[in-house]
């Protein structure tokens, strides 16, 4: 796939594989179409530019600037081809201005050569997910706040993101920014406030936002023209509505949420409600360290 | 070293850690029983909090809205403002809720929505009121109408699967008001700054402009003085006098442009156009007698004479920068066409040239201002601006285009008859 997408000067390659009607999932790839195999699974008619590339069998883009192409994929330029059982697409510098018959050939090149997701890299996905439930379980914190504090630095890690946060509603109410990465040059009320009316979307557990720019929540700090690109978010507690967390991909690395990201997100929510429960209801104080995992 | 460690107890209130707020039970009139609890996240905290991100009003109406939703159980809250500088229809300045994605982006409403929100304001809505969607898929509703200075209004409307007390958005309404007024009082203020920055760069563009268009009639003005001066023996009478017209007619259009400039200045940048009635064929023989004094060249016309209303002055202009350009970048030798004729209800000047063309990669903006074709250094790229502004005060549009060697620049203004024509 490699060679493929040097052919088009590609940085990225997505083999998106049509398994139905509606449902294209990306099977396999280079650069993020490598890394991401297995865990896009989309709906053409949801995403307007892979409409296009099936409507027109072959589309491009470029913006100037990174901007959502489809999914959780951003890129300044791709170029997209419809085969007969594929949607390829490459991105990366001058991708939109590569010649039609080099494209055309690779993206048949691609959609050939192409075969189920290796059983390795699924293992190795699933593995992600559960490394990161085990650091949070693993976690021996001494306050609500310190394991707060964790799991967003952990969620925000888990997923490569440059902002974490955990809000938790308490009594009283707490907000916890990770240790490393982005953050608005805001208030933490006005991080907070913004995050409030995120916590209420939460319908079903889990928010994503794959492209800031076009929100139903454009509350400053936390919006595209702060620097935030893509968002996601899990409600933290099932019963007892304890708070929420919430990463987000900033303009540094502009991209939002696969499947995968997603899957850690809701486990890292599950095992971080665990543990946050075990401490509210064994009285535990709001201050004090968190003890490293045990070996 | 590392970042400071965040964590601090947020918004104002301050309760005893550890309690617990009690729910409160309510029963209404259908006598169905209905919570207001405040366990989990409190009303006054979220209210504090809000009010301290005070700094970002609209967020803080969102954060209010959340726990308003919150302790009333509603699936959807949402504010609108209406009046004032509003949209005429209204507009919703924030939302929250489990449906909030639903509802649509923030800004202008709707006409059903506008209709419900009016309702409101008359107090006429019932359960029968004919609502949007999401609103419709919920069958409990209450709102609340606060009168915001400069006749403006704000509306909250809540909706849910159960019933809602009305009671949470009265405690909440106040602080609402505080926000909404710092948020409009910070928009009004960032849009006059916008409008001062805009009304900036239009002077400076304006003075450069002007300078631009001044110096095409002078141009013509000396160019013709030049050859009167310098070979007064060898001109024939007939193109002295010729000569002589282009110097007073390009005095005369100086002298319009210049009183023009002094009552945009007295009356600001919206000078109205005075339309009389024109004809093309005797505007495009002084434009190019006056451009040909300055550049010298050869130029065909062929122009239809159908009298029409329009800006006699800002016509000449922006034909004139045509033509001008056009002879500067003809080649030697070839010949610059004006054509001009009807059709429908527009009348189109074509001036074509043989010339290489505008640059690809500055095509597309070639009539924003500044704009110059990096081959050539001899642009201040204030020429194409100037003629695309002054067809669109005419309620024309310029258009390029570059077919089989020639560069097309073409003129399309509204064809109107004289009244009573």
């Amino acid at each position: 796939m490699q060679d493929v997408a040097a052919r088009v000067g590609a940085t990225d390659l997505f083999v998106l594989y049509r398994v139905a009607d509606r449902r294209l999932v990306n099977v396999d790839g280079h650069g993020r179409g490598a890394g991401w195999a297995g865990n896009i699974d989309l709906d053409p008619a949801a995403e307007g530019w892979l409409e296009e590339v099936e409507k027109r069998g072959l589309a491009r883009v470029s913006y100037g600037m990174p901007r959502r192409v489809f999914g959780p994929y951003w890129a300044t330029e791709s170029v997209g081809v419809a085969t007969d059982d594929c949607l390829v697409v490459f991105g990366g510098p001058g991708t939109a201005e590569a010649p039609e018959d080099v494209v055309r050939e690779a993206a048949a090149l691609a959609a050939s050569s192409v075969g189920e997701v290796p059983v390795a890299k699924r293992l190795a996905d699933d593995l992600e997910v559960t490394q990161a439930a085990l650091e949070i379980a693993r976690m021996r914190p001494r306050s609500v706040d310190d394991a707060a504090r964790a799991i967003a630095t952990t969620a925000a890690r888990a997923t490569s993101c440059e902002f974490g946060a955990v809000l938790l509603f308490g009594p009283p109410m707490t907000l916890h920014l990770a240790d490393e990465g982005w953050r608005p040059s805001a208030s933490e009320e006005e991080i907070a406030a913004a995050l409030l009316p995120l916590a209420q979307a939460l319908s079903d557990g889990l928010f994503v936002e794959q492209d800031t720019s076009e929100t139903a929540f454009p509350y400053r700090p936390l919006t595209f023209e702060d620097g935030l690109v893509a968002r996601c978010a899990v409600r933290l507690g099932e019963e007892r509505d304890m708070g929420v967390l919430v990463v987000a991909h900033s303009l540094e690395t502009p991209r939002g949420f696969t499947m995968l990201c997603q899957r850690v997100m809701r486990t890292i929510g599950d095992t971080a409600q665990a543990t946050l429960s075990a401490l509210l209801d064994g009285g535990a104080v709001r201050e004090g360290g968190v003890e490293p995992p045990r070996a | 070293m590392g970042r400071p460690r965040m964590t601090r107890r947020l918004g104002g209130s301050e309760r005893l850690r550890g309690a617990r707020a009690v729910p409160i039970s309510f029963r209404v009139g259908s006598g169905k029983a209905f919570r207001v609890s405040d366990e989990s996240l409190g009303l006054e905290e979220g209210v504090a909090l809000a009010l301290r991100a005070v700094r970002q009003p609209r967020t803080g109406v969102a954060a209010v809205l959340s726990v308003a939703a919150r302790a009333m159980g509603a699936d959807l809250v949402a504010a609108y403002v209406l009046g004032g500088s509003a949209d005429r229809l209204g507009e919703m300045i924030a939302s929250a809720g489990p449906l909030t994605s639903e509802l649509g982006p923030l800004g202008p409403v709707d006409e059903q929505t506008s209709s419900v929100l009016q309702g409101c304001l008359q107090d006429a809505v019932s359960e029968d009121s004919l609502f949007p969607e999401p609103w419709s898929r919920l069958p409990r509703r209450v709102h609340l109408v606060d009168r915001l200075p400069l006749g403006a209004a704000l509306v909250v409307l809540a909706a849910g699967k159960d019933p809602l007390d009305r009671e949470v958005l009265r405690r909440v309404i106040g602080p609402l008001d505080l926000l909404v007024a710092t948020m409009t009082v910070m928009e009004r203020q960032e849009r006059l700054e916008q409008e001062l920055l805009r009304l900036r760069q239009d002077q400076a563009l304006l003075a450069a402009g002007l300078q631009h268009d001044l110096r095409t009639p002078l141009t013509s003005i000396l160019g013709a003085a030049h050859t009167l001066r310098d070979r007064p023996a060898r001109i024939p009478p007939e193109q002295r006098s010729e000569l002589l017209e282009v110097i007073a007619a390009q005095a005369n259009r100086l002298n319009d442009m210049i009183g023009e400039t002094l009552a945009r200045h007295a009356a600001g940048p919206d000078v109205p156009v005075r339309a009389v009635l024109v004809d093309p064929l005797l505007v495009a023989r002084r434009v190019c007698r006056a451009a040909r004094s300055a550049r010298g060249g050869d130029v065909a016309i062929d122009v239809e004479s159908r009298p029409f209303l329009c800006d006699e002055s800002r016509l000449e202009r922006a034909l004139l920068n045509l033509v001008d350009n056009a002879l500067k970048y003809a080649p030697d030798g070839t010949e610059v066409q004006v054509i001009g004729s009807k059709a429908g209800e527009t009348y189109t000047f074509t001036v074509a040239d043989a010339g290489p063309g505008v640059a690809p990669e500055v095509a597309a903006a070639m009539f924003s201002p500044y704009v110059t074709d990096p081959s050539r250094d001899d642009g201040t790229g204030l020429g194409l601006h100037s003629v695309a502004h002054l067809t669109e005060e005419l309620g024309g549009k310029v258009s390029y285009a570059r077919a089989s060697g020639w560069t097309r620049f073409s003129l399309s203004l509204p064809w109107r008859e004289a009244d009573g024509a």
